[in-house]
């Protein structure tokens, strides 16, 4: 599993961006986006925040599980108070393929190696949660910076040191 | 599947019977009575539904069509038995069939005994035929019937004509009818309260005439009471139902329990709410059947069987044979409306599950295909109104759910079938018939679900723009919670929480209520466009090249690229697209299995490929500009822009991504933007808009070095973008910025400090050794990867100051290569000249792109009272550089016109031609130019230069001194004058300004004194600013007519303070000529005495003296190379710390005391020096000053003759004396009798003559001549003061007297007391008519004669007492 985890301001700009592969059996934390595909993140993660939108006011509760599905890719969403969202990616790694004649992506769930990922399992989902309040304690305490103002990127290492530690933990 | 027109609305079926053909007289009202409203069902699992409109389907029984005889023209008029009713087999498993739920006999009886003759058996006989005995005597029914449960009704139709005769026949057949009414009742109603009225009766007016009142009443009991009826057979039925699928349901673990007939049955109930129009009950039943065969298909592998499916679908194999043999045309359309690809009524799908005979792909079909015929009944359940959009959005979100789904089932299916046929597995043909069914089944719903609504709101093309516009404005407006506006600042928290407030308080479910059927329609619609683009995407993979940003690599795959280039050798076309067409063996090869026309054209053509693609996108663009769905908008227009560059389609894509591009960017998701910007650029190159392109650049190597440089940005691995590393078209960016600047028309100005970093200006200019001017040093880093050419580099130095040039420009026309890291340029300027300057500018340019850093402006916008970054640069002089100074030649005529003497210092070069300006400075200077001398040194002064003074041949190393008249006007203490200077061989350009003080440090006053034969003439010398002058020698030079009589003394070299002027007498006197007098000439014509003073003022000398020893000390030591620096700096100072207090000493001590290191401020000067050279000149300064703290000034000893000591020349000043003119002199006397002794007693009169004689030799005769013959009258006055002289006589008198005529007479003086008094004084004034006119003085010769007077007194008595005498008596 690849993970990108992105921060997005009041006006939709994000203030953060993470990049990191899954711990869990036996990954290695690192990113394995496709290079050709890394910038569809950023694509796909904006589009979601048109769901995201409509969600939010649905639901009294910060995370909103798997709110969108790109392809075989699919974002889940923690929403804060002051109107700040965490969306995490999640795409399963590739099989190294063959660019000739590649099963289609016609859909999510026509390809077989995808389909040991299910976002909507309980477990899952309570993973990304764990996740995503790992992050949101974190973020509380960088943006408590009183020289921090709203929509203002977060270049913190620290910050981003603990992201990483609770991708490692949780994801 | 039915067809659309009759599953929009739900029917029921009522059967009626019609022995007597009465209902083509009632069928106009009863259809104006249909469809039936407002339905109400209860029942008592289900909370109460209500069924707005019910259509029923009235049809004649069949089984008595052939019995009865009524002309086969009637059924014209029938409204709606279209289709005849089939006699189904009676199957077991009920649900199958649409049997009536009511049964109608329509009876024609006018007659009561002809109704108890004939009809009432008629009607028993129908409902025994018609009617189980069980139903209409008990409620205990098998569930066999109650599956088709009905009810009956009578009607009873009254024709016109049996009542029409008269009103009272009319009340009499009222009467009959209403009998025959309750008798019908009597007859077939069953008693029981609960049981329905089965009777109504209807009471037919003739024609042409409308329905009255009790007619209407009739009609509406009718129709109420079929609702009833039509209502509780329905009920029957659903019980029924239920309790079959309850049974069915509580069997499911037994084995042998077949899911396919309970699929059956429980699609019955669904179907029976959906023939009634509960349509939301049917979906409900259809969603339940769906899970629970996902549920059996899921559980089918593990657990035993409980159905079995076909593993292959026939369709399917067909297919897929014919695809391998190639018999499948594949340019045209599998599925269409004739072959739907989600269909329940292509096949006898009911039967076939019932036979367990159909494979999964087409049971899920088959459900799919009923859920969405039941979305779309329900979106059209009200056919006049408007469509209801929520259910087809519905529709098509379920299709976007199930249709991938059950691709992965045909996908399946034909695996297996390819199993077991031997063919290539790696055959595209399996993928390609997936694709083909999964587009034209999304084709299908997209068909389906087109609607009016989203049509009318789709924006056209040419609005585009405004309409991208109107996105960017309207939608942070209306989807951001906060205020809009990245400006303003979010602090309002009032503001916030009520736009919160707003959103959240009435609206507590937006999903739901807020989103317009519309919007949602859209989405889901926008959602199933992009499915199918996917499989444009997953084909356009197939044959190696990328669309979209999906897979987008950024520019075009090299390798594909070169593998299309021998294609397009082989067929040799004109097209510009290299991979337009594909060959044919690849065609056939990647055709096969297509049966789509889409999905074959974007096969076997890019161009097609695409077209598909960005119509597709564009679709979903416009829905989702419908939806509001803002972002997913922009993410479509990204593609567009994208697929639209793949296409070679720049403009457009530039077109584009000029519009997208600020959107991604505004909102900082930079990697985005930066490809975009990559790919923009691209687009501008090969438009071949060179001046975007160049910006385009710039603005990528400004994000590039940005990127780089911010801080922590590299440790944030998602965004950090290594933008140079991109390359366009092969070629980097850098490389191709300089390429295309090459071609640009005019320059591009850029900041300097984006690009380089940590710019440093040597502030210490250092001298060329061979020529004028000076160097300075640029040090800067630069922050880009690559090596940039550098082709020159300028920097601008100004000074506020005015006494060189307000700018300097220093220049390096070498091409530098300036790569990572620092790099030091030189710069040059051949100007010369003092002064601390600014940098101002600099820039260096390659080709077009001028790389500029104004620190001035920045000055200018930094905070008041912020120290200037610009730095300070010290400009000075080389020692032997030219220079110009300008000052007052030594001796100054003050009668002529005054002159400047400007000096010029030529430096070591040569000067063979050069033009001087002088430009006046102050006010009412004017500098004659062309009556410029040359008064030492070699120069050529070239008259035909305009507007300055051209010179040339100015000797190297050596001083020409040039003498320039000059007029004032106005007064001035100091004058200034701008010296410019400029010459192309050797190239020097010099200025400054120079300030001559002209002001005299002395001032000059004569006095007369007329004496008969000569004249004393007085000069009283004083300083004019306290100064002190040391008069080094005076002169009053003779003329033809007068001699000069020098004082005696040798009283030169002499010292004038402040406070002590000093007065030098002469004496004038007429020289004889042939032993007379001259007379005076007229004024003009006499020539004055000459003075010539010669001097030295103290502060030129003291300065003089410590510059020469400085400077001599200066040459010693290391430092020689400042010396013009630092002679002109102690110069400055001096002049202005030193005060003539000061002066005034050093003249009185004759020692100089040099001012203090301090006090002279050399610090400040230092401040400017590099520092290791300043700290040694400041300890060398101090040592300097330490030693020469009192420098001798010796006034006097070295002063013997003209030439005067320290070296430093005399000023001398020459003054014309004009002879002062005197009319008429008187010289009088006072002669005492020389009886008189020397001592004369107290009270003694002294007779003593007056004599007066005038002379009028001090005027020229010529202008006296009317006067020399005249006689004057004068009038004399004898003066003495009262208490000292007795004047006895005629004191004072007039006389009339002639030029040398005596006049006398006698007065007696009486002194008055002792001791030596003066004798009166005797003047003399001109009275008369023209006393005004004549001037007239007097010489009294008895002027300060004394006479001793003593007292008179004969014997004195002194006594002595010691030393002291006291007189005792005196006698007179």
């Amino acid at each position: 599993m690849s993970f990108y985890f992105a921060i997005i301001g009041t006006k939709d700009n994000p203030l953060f961006v993470h990049e990191f592969g899954t711990s869990k059996q036996g990954g290695d934390g690192v990113a394995r986006f496709r290079d050709e595909a890394r910038h569809m993140n950023p694509f796909i993660v904006h589009s979601s925040l048109d769901i995201l939108e409509e969600l939010q006011w649905g639901s009294g509760s910060m995370y909103l599980k798997t709110i969108d599905r790109f392809q075989n890719s699919h974002i889940s969403a923690f929403l804060t108070g002051g109107n700040i969202k965490f969306l995490l990616l999640s795409t399963p790694d590739l099989p190294p393929i063959a660019t000739g004649l590649r099963p289609p992506a016609s859909s999510s769930r026509t390809n077989a190696a995808f389909s040991s990922f299910n976002p909507t399992a309980p477990a899952t989902e309570e993973a990304i949660k764990n996740f995503f309040l790992e992050v949101y304690d974190a973020w509380v305490k960088t943006i408590m910076n009183p020289f921090y103002r709203v929509d203002a990127e977060v270049n913190s290492p620290v910050f981003r040191a603990r992201v990483g530690a609770a991708g490692r933990k949780f994801l | 599947m039915d067809n659309t027109s009759t599953w929009s609305v739900a029917k029921v079926k009522v059967e009626y019977f019609d022995p007597a053909g009465v209902f083509p007289l009632i069928s106009d009202q009863l259809d104006s009575r249909l469809p039936l409203h407002n339905l109400n069902w209860k029942s008592p699992k289900r909370p109460l539904r209500s069924i707005e409109s019910l259509h029923v389907e009235l049809f004649k029984s069949w089984e008595l069509v052939g019995d009865s005889s009524r002309p086969s023209s009637r059924q014209t008029h029938l409204p709606t038995p279209t289709i005849a009713p089939v006699k189904e087999r009676r199957h077991q498993i009920p649900g199958l069939r649409q049997t009536p739920y009511l049964k109608l006999y329509l009876l024609r009886c006018d007659d009561t005994e002809l109704y108890k003759a004939i009809h009432r058996k008629a009607v028993r006989e129908w409902l025994k035929s018609h009617i189980p005995a069980s139903q209409s005597s008990s409620k205990k029914s098998t569930a066999q019937e109650n599956h088709d449960a009905f009810e009956w009704m009578i009607l009873h139709v009254v024709m016109p004509d049996a009542n029409s005769a008269s009103e009272k026949d009319r009340l009499d057949s009222k009467k009959g009818t209403s009998s025959m009414l309750e008798k019908l009742k009597a007859d077939f109603n069953v008693s029981s309260k609960s049981a329905p009225d089965r009777i109504a009766q209807l009471c037919l007016s003739p024609k042409g005439r409308d329905i009255n009142q009790d007619q209407r009443e009739e009609w509406d009991d009718a129709i109420a009471k079929t609702k009833a009826l039509i209502l509780a057979s329905f009920n029957l039925r659903v019980t029924q139902y239920e309790d079959d699928i309850r049974e069915r349901e509580s069997q499911r673990a037994l084995p042998g329990w077949n899911f396919c007939t309970f699929f059956v049955l429980k699609e019955g109930l669904a179907r029976g709410f959906e023939s009634v129009g509960l349509v939301d009950d049917a979906l409900a039943g259809y969603e339940e059947l769906g899970v629970e065969l996902d549920t059996i298909l899921a559980n089918h592998e593990d657990e035993e069987p409980t159905v079995s499916f076909l593993s292959t679908t026939g369709d399917l194999n067909t297919l897929y044979e014919r695809a391998k043999d190639g018999d499948l045309k594949s340019d045209s359309k599998f599925w269409g409306p004739d072959n739907p690809a989600i269909s329940s009524t292509k096949k006898n799908f009911r039967e076939l599950i019932l036979a367990n005979n159909i494979s999964v792909f087409d049971f899920k079909c088959y459900v799919l295909a009923r859920k969405m015929a039941v979305l779309l009944r329900m979106s059209r359940a009200n056919l006049q109104g408007p469509e209801n959009l929520s259910p087809l959005a519905q529709l098509c979100q379920l299709a976007a759910w199930s249709i991938p789904n059950i691709a992965r089932i045909v996908r399946d299916d034909l695996t297996q079938i390819a199993k077991s046929s031997p063919h290539d597995q790696s055959s595209p043909i399996i993928e390609n018939i997936v694709a083909s069914w999964t587009y034209s089944a999304v084709q299908q719903v997209l068909d389906e679900t087109r609607t009016a609504f989203l049509a009318q709101s789709t924006p056209t093309e040419p609005h585009f723009s405004s309409l991208l516009k109107e996105k960017q404005s309207v939608y942070p407006k209306r989807k951001s919670s906060v205020a809009p506006g990245h400006e303003k600042p979010v602090d309002d928290a009032q503001l916030l929480f009520e736009s919160l407030k707003k959103r959240a308080g009435g609206v507590p479910d937006q999903s739901s209520t807020n989103r317009t059927g519309k919007d949602y329609l859209a989405t889901q619609r926008a959602q199933l466009l992009l499915l199918q683009r996917r499989l444009i995407e997953a084909m356009a993979l197939r044959q190696g090249q990328s669309i979209g940003w999906v897979n987008a690599q950024g520019g075009e795959d090299p390798s594909t690229l070169k593998e299309v280039d021998l294609t397009e050798e082989e067929q040799s076309e004109e097209d510009e697209e290299p991979s337009e067409t594909v060959s044919e063996e690849e065609k056939a090869t990647l055709s096969i299995g297509i049966c789509h026309p889409d999905l074959y054209n974007a096969v076997i053509s890019k161009k097609a490929l695409r077209a598909i693609y960005e119509a597709l996108t564009k679709e979903a663009l416009d829905l989702y500009y419908i939806s509001s769905q803002g972002k997913s908008f922009e993410r479509m227009l990204a593609d567009l822009a994208m697929v639209r560059f793949q296409a070679g389609d720049y403009a457009g894509a530039a077109n584009y991504f000029s519009k997208i591009i600020p959107i991604f960017s505004q909102l900082k998701w930079t990697l985005i933007e930066i490809r975009m910007l990559m790919i923009h650029a691209e687009c501008l190159k090969m438009l071949n808009r060179k001046d975007d392109y160049a910006r385009m650049l710039l603005g990528l190597l400004d994000k590039a070095v940005a990127s780089k440089t911010s801080p922590g940005m590299k440790l944030q691995s998602a965004t950090y973008v290594d933008i140079e590393s991109f390359q366009i078209r092969g070629q980097s960016i850098l490389h191709e910025l300089s390429a295309t600047a090459t071609q640009l028309p005019y320059e591009i100005t850029v900041p300097f400090l984006t690009y380089f970093h940590n710019m440093v200006i040597d502030p210490h200019i250092k001298h060329y050794t061979d020529k004028e001017g000076f160097q300075l040093r640029l040090k800067f880093r630069s922050v880009l990867e690559e090596t940039i050419k550098i082709n020159s580099a300028k920097v601008v130095l100004t000074t506020s100051s005015d006494s060189g040039p307000s700018q300097i420009v220093l220049e390096s026309n070498e091409p530098v290569e300036v790569g990572k890291g620092t790099t030091t340029i030189v710069l040059g300027t051949h100007i010369s000249t003092l002064g601390s300057y600014t940098v101002n500018r600099v820039s260096i340019s390659s080709n077009k792109i001028v790389f500029t850093r104004d620190l001035a402006e920045e000055d200018r916008a930094s905070f008041p009272g912020v120290k200037s970054k610009a730095p300070q640069v010290l400009v000075y002089p080389r020692n032997d550089a030219f220079s110009v100074h300008m000052q007052l030649p030594p001796t100054i005529h003050i009668e002529r016109t005054r002159d400047l003497e400007l000096e010029l210092d030529v430096g070591p070069e040569h000067i063979d031609k050069a033009e001087l300006r002088l430009k006046a400075a102050s006010s009412g200077l004017r500098i004659h130019t062309s009556k410029v001398e040359v008064t030492s040194g070699t120069a050529t002064i070239n008259k035909d230069s305009q507007g300055g003074i051209g010179l040339s041949n100015l000797e190297q190393s050596s001083k020409v001194k040039l003498k320039i008249p000059y007029e004032l006007d106005d007064h001035h203490r100091d004058i200034n004058v701008k010296v410019e200077l400029s010459s192309t061989k050797p190239k020097l350009d010099y200025s400054s300004v120079q300030t001559v003080t002209i002001e005299l440090p002395l001032d000059v006053n004569v006095h007369d004194l007329f004496k008969p034969k000569h004249i004393f003439q007085r000069f009283h010398i004083k300083t004019a600013n306290d100064i002190p002058l040391r008069i080094l020698g005076m002169k009053l030079h003779e003329t033809d007519r007068f001699a000069v009589q020098e004082p005696a003394a040798d009283i030169f070299p002499a010292t004038i303070f402040a406070k002590q002027p000093a007065t030098f007498m002469y004496e004038v006197r007429p020289k004889k000529s042939d032993g007379d007098l001259q007379v005076r000439q007229i004024a003009n014509k006499e020539a004055p005495l000459i003075l010539e003073v010669e001097y030295q003022c103290l502060d030129d000398l003291s300065i003089a003296k410590i510059l020469t020893k400085f400077g001599s000390d200066l040459e010693q030591s290391p430092y020689n190379s400042l010396e013009r620096l630092l002679t002109k700096f102690l110069t400055q100072k001096l002049r202005s710390i030193v005060l003539p207090a000061n002066h005034t000493e050093s003249a009185l001590f004759e020692e100089i005391s040099v001012p203090h290191f301090v006090a002279i401020g050399w610090a400040n000067l230092l401040n400017d020096l590099p520092a290791p050279l300043a700290g040694e000149l400041a300890t060398w300064l101090k040592q300097w000053h330490e030693d020469n703290e009192i420098l001798p000034l010796l006034l006097h000893k070295l002063g013997s003759s003209g030439e005067v000591a320290n070296h430093q020349p005399s000023r001398k000043i020459i003054i014309s004396v004009p002879l002062p003119r005197l009319q008429v002199l008187h010289v009088t006397n006072l002669k005492l009798p020389n009886s008189i002794s020397e001592t004369i007693p107290v009270g003694f009169p002294i007779t003593a003559a007056v004599s007066i004689v005038h002379s009028r030799q001090w005027e020229s005769p010529m202008l006296s001549q009317g006067l020399s013959e005249t006689e004057i009258e004068f009038m004399y006055d004898v003066d003495a003061p009262p208490d000292t002289w007795l004047i006895g006589g005629q004191r004072r008198g007039r006389f009339v007297a002639k030029e040398d005529e005596a006049t006398q007479w006698e007065i007696v003086l009486i002194p008055l007391r002792t001791g030596k008094i003066l004798l009166p004084s005797i003047d003399v004034r001109v009275v008369g008519k023209n006393s005004e006119d004549v001037s007239c003085e007097t010489d009294c010769k008895a002027q300060g004669r004394i006479v001793m007077v003593i007292g008179d007194l004969k014997r004195t008595n002194v006594a002595m007492v010691g030393t002291e005498a006291h007189l005792v008596r005196a006698e007179s």
